[in-house]
């Protein structure tokens, strides 16, 4: 900013210091909070423990915790688990969207097939389809199979809703339009219903990530040779709280890194909204 | 008073008739509208909101068949056919996905002009649209006004005997409106096309028509022609010409009229809807 105006000058020790603060980026100061809020709760859930007010072995040691993390990630099958866990949760949210999307677009081009459908998709998508678990693992067997289709089920009904309702607002004067332009049906779905309906669906794949990652841990959860789901019920039934929090985390980094990447995606995809 | 002269028009609608079914109660929207409109020339319609304007206008263009009557385009009866028409209307309907190049030829590439050609074609036109420097910036970027003339570029570059537009300046300010009246004037005059267009502005449709056609409230037809005799080319000018002040005169007691009766048939509506 080159113009004479300036903000009020702050005066003394206070100015001072928060000079110096306010020359750090901004976004390394928000991770350098970032990075205290969790050694502030490690410390003191570890403090806890050695204290005895919490037990190490119901609840679990932070130091053990990154011991054991370590040790499986180095010798035992964390990353095997990870990867099974990671190419489950892609298959079903690829495939989810793909058929969902096809699904609900076909309903748009085919009007008398979203009245029929209509009053078994609402029921569809108020049940929730982990209920649907127990047929699957038995038709699909424990593999990934099972994982995948439970993953499938969660993010179809999603993106079919997503795209059938998108497909309901395009605007009708647009439409009109490409009438008057003499546009065949073809024409005005890849020029006028397929670019609205995408942003659409594309801003609910954070949302549908989501979905077919609990499709396979809770897949992995009820009956499973690998997983991540898998590793957190096997240590728990052995009540090796530390595995299970070791497995946990793993958890967490990986749902949040598959979130920065559908996110850049996302990102990548709708450029033209931002200027 | 005779609506239709005798002639050849490049436009004729006849006896055109429109009714809808609607919550049990049938509405009549069109009632024999009868209007021609000469080649080359610019013909305004006018009257009250809900008169069945843009119904008429659907119509003329082939978009929606009407209950009865029939629409002839140099003398010959057209059915259901709609390439002989460019529409606009009020709203810009730009494709905010799509940069102005590429929303401009939306009409040519249906048509099927290969992208390539369709963009050279109206890269042409930018600076006569005072768009010049904007075929890549997206619909969101522009002003009211730019849009407009965008949209109006788009529907002008597929080349169609007869244009319609619908309120093209509606929803743009008194100041840019007027500048896009003269701008679209002097488009219109190095084009020579035919156009209809629609207005609830009756300076509006003095300052751009050869022709006025005044619509009566529901079911809507036509209750009166005037025709502008004030010289070409028009400017800003023109609106203190004694001939425009004495047509202005005219015309707003004939719409006031028909908007007092739609005003009456809405009746409670009115308020209930508000």
């Amino acid at each position: 900013m080159a113009t004479g105006l300036r903000p009020l000058e702050v005066t003394g020790k206070r100015a001072a210091r928060s000079r110096s603060w306010t020359r750090v980026p901004a976004t390394l100061r928000v991770n350098a909070w970032r990075v205290l809020l969790l050694a502030v709760i490690f410390s003191a859930w570890e403090a806890a423990v050695n204290q005895g007010s919490i037990s190490a072995q119901f609840v679990g040691k932070p130091s053990i915790i990154a011991r054991q993390w370590v040790d499986v990630a180095l010798h035992g099958t964390l990353f095997y688990d990870t990867w099974v866990t990671l190419t489950e949760t892609f298959a079903g949210f690829g495939s989810g969207i793909l058929i969902g999307a096809a699904c609900g677009f076909l309903m748009w081009w085919w009007p008398g097939l979203a009245r029929v459908l209509d009053p078994f998709l609402v029921m569809l998508n108020s049940t929730p389809r982990i209920a649907l678990a127990p047929v699957i693992i038995i038709v699909l067997g424990i593999g990934f199979n099972s994982k995948w289709a439970l993953s499938f089920a969660n993010v179809v009904i999603v993106a079919w809703l997503t795209v059938y309702e998108g497909t309901k607002v395009v605007d009708r004067d647009l439409v009109t339009l490409m009438r008057a332009l003499n546009a065949s049906r073809w024409q005005i779905f890849t020029k006028i219903v397929y670019p609205t309906v995408l942003p659409t669906l594309i801003s609910t794949f954070k949302i549908c990530i989501g979905f077919a990652l609990i499709g396979a841990v809770v897949g992995e959860f009820i009956s499973a040779k690998a997983g991540l789901g898998h590793f957190i019920w096997k240590s728990g039934s052995i009540y090796e709280l530390n595995l299970v929090w070791a497995g946990i985390f793993t958890l967490m980094i990986v749902s949040f890194l598959v979130y920065l990447v559908i996110d850049r995606f996302e990102r990548a995809l709708l450029s033209w909204r931002r200027s | 008073m005779p609506i239709v002269e005798n002639h050849r028009a490049k436009l004729r609608l006849e006896r055109i008739g429109m009714e809808f079914e609607g919550a049990g109660a049938r509405v009549v929207a069109l009632a024999d509208v009868t209007m021609e409109v000469r080649e080359n020339s610019f013909v305004s319609i006018v009257g009250p909101s809900g008169c069945g304007k843009s119904t008429l206008f659907s119509i003329a263009a082939g978009i929606i068949e009407p209950s009865y009557g029939e629409v002839y385009l140099d003398g010959k009866r057209v059915e259901r056919r709609t390439e002989y028409v460019s529409y606009m209307l009020q709203k810009d309907l730009l494709l905010p996905w799509r940069m102005i190049l590429d929303n401009v030829i939306l009409g040519l590439e249906i048509g099927g002009v290969p992208k390539r050609e369709a963009r050279e074609r109206a890269r042409a036109l930018f600076g006569r649209y005072g768009l010049q420097g904007f075929e890549n910036h997206y619909p969101h970027q522009l002003s009211g006004g730019m849009r407009q003339r965008a949209a109006l570029m788009r529907t002008l570059l597929l080349d169609r005997p007869l244009v319609l537009l619908d309120e093209p300046f509606g929803a743009l300010d008194a100041l840019t409106r007027s500048l896009m009246q003269e701008w679209l004037l002097q488009i219109w005059e190095g084009s020579q096309r035919t156009v209809v267009f629609i207005t609830h502005d009756i300076e509006e449709a003095i300052f751009l028509s050869d022709q006025i056609y005044v619509m009566s409230a529901r079911p809507g037809h036509m209750k009166a022609r005037v025709d502008v005799n004030l010289p070409r080319p028009r400017s800003i000018a023109s609106h203190t010409d004694a001939r425009f002040v004495a047509l202005k005169d005219h015309l707003l007691h004939l719409v006031r009229e028909e908007s007092l009766r739609a005003f009456e048939q809405q009746g409670s509506g009115v308020f209930a809807g508000a």
